[in-house]
């Protein structure tokens, strides 16, 4: 492959006074684990936010598998996408958040069904057994029943995985990945 | 490896006694008093000028059964359309499109801000306004026909509802942690979808307990009913009174159908409150 699976050119974003992002610009390519390091508040998450567009970003673009985010060119002018667009967009990315954010009334089998079923319209019983599979490489087989509030941290961090994993996204997205940290994580998760 | 430490002396072995029980002697006394109040109380209702034959007979009778079966009909449907109404209009009052927000904001401040008797009277008497009502060219009806007291009722008592039940239910969607939107999002979950699995079920949890409240609320709401013709229990009780001027009988035994109804909405708020605590710890 010749271009980069993203590309975020000069991309800048404040929130008031306060500017997180100033005119970054970076490229990941497919395969690529890059890691983003830096002190607190020096704008990790929300860069991570710009590219599944949780956050949106003020100037610059990111394109993701060569596609613009968020806004379509039209005319030397930028238009904004729909929210059924960007959602169809997001579908590429998953996203492990820092504090997980793990659907409490859910069992970790079915946090990660959710999506598969409810959003890509898959079968339940595929969407299940895959679920499985992906519980059983987190080491989380037992656990598939358990709620949320019955796993500790760090499995609650393997379910959010599994959970982003389960819906085949071209790039994952860890926001603070050792906040409970799992030993070889990678060797586990990365397709074989 | 050091030896085991001995213990230092001056602290005898208590593991074999037993902790000896309390007097109490102040909450016996008490509670005396309390017995002897309600006794006398009791004596006095006995004493009183209370026909209790009329009581019991009244209790099950045909009118009466019929009248407290219209109140819970009147309040399910009307608690319903109040649910409905209130989860539309917490949507809108919490979207970023200002004219759902202001409308919202608007219909809860007209339906809070007028009491509940003058709104069922205004929508039983709303042929006063507009003679006939109806879609121009499709239907149309007489108003007078249309706006029964089953109807005005309803109406009246669901739209008011809607107006309290929004700001329930939008206490409860607010108590959702913001990142279990951006999780739904995160997994391609539109707005709506977002709302439906993820934070109107977590939602539920919070908002029982003050719809519990509301239910309970509505019950009695429904009594008002009475003032224009919807034959529930308060006004059927009322209706016999008028008959044999057994005034306080029937209102004991509407008070009594009133109590007995609450103490078994209560233990269903129970078991509601268990479905939605899944999760919880």
């Amino acid at each position: 492959m010749t271009r980069p699976l993203v590309a975020i050119r000069s991309v800048s974003k404040n929130f008031g006074e306060f500017q997180a992002l100033n005119r970054v610009s970076l490229d990941v390519w497919a395969g690529e684990v890059l890691c983003l390091i830096g002190a607190s508040g020096s704008g990790k998450t929300t860069l991570l936010r710009c590219i599944n567009q949780l956050t949106s970003i003020d100037s610059g673009g990111i394109w993701l598998d060569g596609e613009l985010l968020g806004v379509r060119e039209e005319g030397g002018r930028l238009h904004r996408l729909t929210e059924r667009q960007i959602a169809r967009q997001r579908l590429k990315t998953g996203m492990v958040f820092q504090r997980f954010n793990l659907f409490p009334h859910k069992t970790a089998l079915e946090n990660i069904t959710e999506g598969p079923v409810q959003v890509q319209g898959r079968k339940q019983e595929d969407a299940r057994a895959e679920a499985m599979e992906l519980l059983g490489r987190v080491g989380l087989a037992a656990k598939a029943d358990a709620y949320p509030s019955q796993l500790s941290g760090g499995q609650q961090q393997r379910v959010a995985i599994a959970r982003a994993l389960a819906m085949k996204p071209m790039l994952m997205l860890f926001d603070e990945p050792t906040s409970a940290s799992i030993p070889n994580w990678s060797a586990r998760c990365s397709p074989s | 490896m050091r030896a085991a430490p001995t213990l230092a002396e001056g602290f005898p072995d208590i593991s074999g006694m037993t902790v000896a029980r309390q007097a109490h002697w102040r909450r016996w006394l008490a509670a005396a008093a309390i017995l002897v109040v309600l006794a006398a109380i009791g004596r006095a209702f006995v004493n009183g000028q209370i026909e209790w034959t009329y009581v019991s007979r009244f209790l099950t009778a045909k009118v009466i059964l019929e009248g407290i079966t219209n109140t819970m009909v009147m309040a399910v449907l009307a608690m319903a359309l109040g649910i409905v109404l209130g989860v539309v209009v917490a949507i809108m009052r919490l979207s970023s499109n200002p004219v759902l927000a202001s409308v919202a904001a608007g219909y809860t401040w007209l339906f809070r801000g007028t009491p509940l008797i003058l709104q069922l009277l205004l929508w039983f008497n709303l042929a006063l306004v507009f003679p006939t009502i109806g879609i121009p060219g499709l239907w149309s009806a007489r108003a007078v026909d249309v706006m029964t007291p089953f109807l005005s009722a309803l109406l009246g008592l669901g739209i008011n509802q809607g107006a309290y039940t929004s700001e329930v239910m939008r206490a409860g969607m607010l108590s959702v942690d913001v990142g279990q939107y951006e999780a739904a999002q995160a997994i391609g979950m539109g707005r709506l979808r977002a709302l439906r699995r993820i934070i109107l079920p977590q939602a539920m949890r919070v908002v029982i307990p003050p719809l519990g409240n509301e239910f309970i609320g509505m019950v009695k709401a429904t009594s008002l009913a009475s003032v224009i013709q919807y034959p529930e229990v308060l006004h059927n009780a009322e209706n016999i009174y008028y008959a044999n001027s057994r005034v306080i009988e029937l209102l004991i035994v509407a008070g009594s159908w009133y109590l007995l109804v609450v103490s078994i909405l209560t233990p269903l708020q129970m078991l509601l409150e268990r479905r939605f605590a899944r999760g919880a710890l």
